[in-house]
């Protein structure tokens, strides 16, 4: 299953495109690509602070071991971002 | 006279027996059994044989004999084909007497191992004018011929013969009758109380197996736009076969689909337009192809294949009107079950939207209203002591008032039930551009006119389904959506630059199906034309009124 998104890495310039779940590691599928390891994640949370939210939406912060971090707002409806969270979780406590 | 045929007294008598024996024998073979047995006493024939021709007309359906034991029979081998003499007698239904067979210029000959023949005597089994066979006699005692008197005599007896096997045949017509309306009831009443189509289906094509005496019956139905599957079976290899699919266009059902029209084909494998793959499954030889049709409305195909009494039968008109029969049930029960899903998915539909709007209002009036209630009592506290907390606290509403308007859009647009579809499609494509950086172009050539609620709400829903999907597969630079009118129709256009797809791929990941079903309960419908690396165009139509 996919979900519409809207991503940033870093704070820069938000991409559109699709998010999947993929054996081992998160997958940003647009222009371009982005793919993250479950294993690389460090701390997932929502964060609704209006300088932290994409296309003035609530986002799930991911940040990463390596310190970079990655915001995702869903386009997939009420409660999509919950759903998102609870998916990256059980991912990476079954990775 | 001669020395062992029978006396007038005795033929008298055995004439009587042999009409007893045709009033109450029930079993056809055991009276042609006796009636052979007579002839050969009355004339003093060495050899007798009575021969029965099927219904189709093309094949023997009994052969019974006098004076050739088991062992010869094995070594003659096959039945009569019905050439040379034997031939001119079913042609040309009058008797026949000759003095030596070998002589007549319309001889074939015999088989090895049969015993040599002479004299012959030859009468048609006739009823009303209809053959039904012959019977016929050879080598007559002492080498005599037979005379004008045993040619009464047999014909006698094969006019008992034709009333016995009309007779027969009747009763066997009737059973058939009989059978096939109780089947047919038992379906009726099926229609009645099942609901589960796939189980009534089974039912069909359970029954037309068994009163057609085919080894396989199969309903396919159409699945997508370019396919077939087969929806029950009965036969060899029928569980097998049940969720099989086949295309539309490269199948005699398919084709029987589009013509509407029933077709019988005595060799599948000689017809281009079986699909061979699935024939060969099937181990088909011969087939009749029927549409279901409801309310003028095509909606599947009923497939039988083989006889099963007999190699190489072909089926028959008869066979193919009771398929017909069976197929107009099925169709029944496929159209009942569309109807009723259809009406489930409407009341769903309907009930969805109804709690979105009912949603939408209570967040935007209820808990919107009661969020600018807070703002607007945090006012007067942006100069007090604790300003920062109120900041906080006023940055904190802010964003859920945003939040909870957005979310009220998202579920069920104000604009859309107040202004219709043309304003509310304007903002959708103006925020989501905004949201996702997408270049998203509408335009609408429908004018000012409102369409009724349930089309406006179909439309709405099948663009945003679109956007969604734009960004979810298609990673495209920029969408544009066209409303606009196409005959007696309203039709929404959305086109993307992106990678597209493609469309025969009969995986449903990105919910076409979901909208093509609620375009349906509209009678409206939805194409897609994409190439991958060509972008997508998707165009949903529905009847402008």
């Amino acid at each position: 299953m996919a979900y519409a998104v809207v991503w940033s890495e870093n704070g820069g310039h938000p991409r559109a495109g699709s998010l999947e779940f993929a054996k081992g590691f998160l997958r940003l599928a647009g222009r371009p690509e982005h793919e993250l390891s479950y294993d690389d994640v460090a701390d997932v949370r929502i964060d609704r602070r209006p300088k932290l939210r994409l296309a003035g939406r609530p986002t799930l912060v991911i940040e990463s071991r390596g310190g970079d971090n990655l915001r995702i707002a869903s386009f997939d409806g009420a409660g999509s971002l919950h759903e998102l969270a609870e998916r990256l979780e059980a991912a990476r406590h079954s990775s | 006279m001669d020395s062992t045929a029978a006396t007038g007294e005795s033929r008298l008598r055995a004439l009587f027996e042999a009409g007893v024996a045709v009033t109450s024998e029930l079993s056809l073979d055991a009276v042609l059994q006796r009636l052979v047995e007579v002839a050969a006493e009355l004339t003093g024939a060495q050899y007798v044989a009575l021969g029965v021709i099927d219904e189709t007309g093309s094949q023997l359906e009994r052969f019974l004999t006098h004076g050739i034991d088991e062992e010869t029979h094995a070594a003659i081998g096959a039945l009569p084909r019905g050439r040379g003499v034997l031939g001119a007698l079913i042609h040309d239904a009058k008797p026949l007497r000759l003095h030596d067979l070998s002589q007549d210029p319309r001889s074939v000959g015999f088989p090895p191992a049969h015993p040599p023949m002479r004299t012959f005597l030859g009468v048609p089994i006739l009823l009303r004018g209809v053959a039904y066979g012959n019977l016929y006699l050879t080598e007559k005692e002492l080498g005599e011929d037979f005379t004008g008197e045993d040619q009464e005599l047999v014909s006698l007896l094969a006019s008992q013969a034709a009333v016995a096997i009309e007779n027969a045949r009747l009763y066997e017509a009737s059973t058939r009758w009989s059978r096939q309306l109780q089947s047919l009831n038992e379906i009726g009443n099926a229609l009645a109380t099942e609901t589960d189509v796939e189980r009534l289906l089974g039912l069909v094509v359970r029954h037309l197996r068994e009163l057609l005496g085919a080894r396989f019956v199969a309903v396919a139905l159409p699945t997508g736009e370019n396919e077939l599957r087969f929806a029950a079976a009965a036969g060899e290899g029928a569980d097998d076969l049940i969720g099989v699919t086949m295309p539309r266009a490269e199948s005699k059902s398919g084709r029987v689909l589009d013509r509407r029209r029933s077709e019988r084909v005595d060799s599948v494998i000689d017809d281009p337009e079986v699909h061979q793959d699935v024939a060969r499954r099937l181990a088909a030889r011969t087939g009749l192809y029927v549409p279901l049709v409801a309310h003028d409305r095509v909606i599947g195909v009923l497939e039988v294949h083989d006889k099963e009494s007999s190699g190489g039968a072909r089926f028959t008109d008869d066979d193919l009107r009771l398929a017909e029969t069976f197929a107009s049930r099925a169709a029944v029960a496929v159209d009942l079950s569309q109807r009723v899903a259809r009406d489930a998915l409407r009341r769903v539909v309907a009930a969805q939207e109804l709690e979105r709007r009912r949603l939408a209002r209570e967040l935007h009036d209820e808990t919107g209203q009661a969020l600018t209630s807070i703002l607007l009592g945090l006012k007067p506290l942006e100069d007090s002591p604790a300003h920062e907390a109120v900041a906080e606290l006023h940055e904190l509403v802010v964003t859920a008032l945003q939040d909870v308007r957005r979310l009220a859009v998202e579920l069920r647009p104000k604009v859309l039930d107040d202004f219709g579809l043309v304003p509310a499609l304007e903002r959708l494509a103006e925020s989501f551009g905004e949201q996702t950086g997408l270049k998203v172009d509408f335009h609408s050539a429908i004018g000012e006119e409102r369409l009724p609620s349930e089309v406006e709400t179909a439309l709405f829903r099948v663009v945003q389904e679109s956007l969604t999907n734009v960004v979810k597969h298609s990673h495209a630079n920029s969408v544009s959506i066209v409303l606009t009118r196409r005959g007696d129709a309203v039709a929404v256009v959305v086109e993307d630059d992106g990678s597209g797809f493609d469309p025969t791929d009969s995986r449903d990941g990105i919910g076409l199906l979901g909208m093509r079903e609620r375009l349906a309960l509209l009678d409206g419908k939805l194409d897609v034309e994409s190439t991958a690396g060509g972008g997508t165009t998707l165009v949903a139509e529905v009847p402008w009124r």
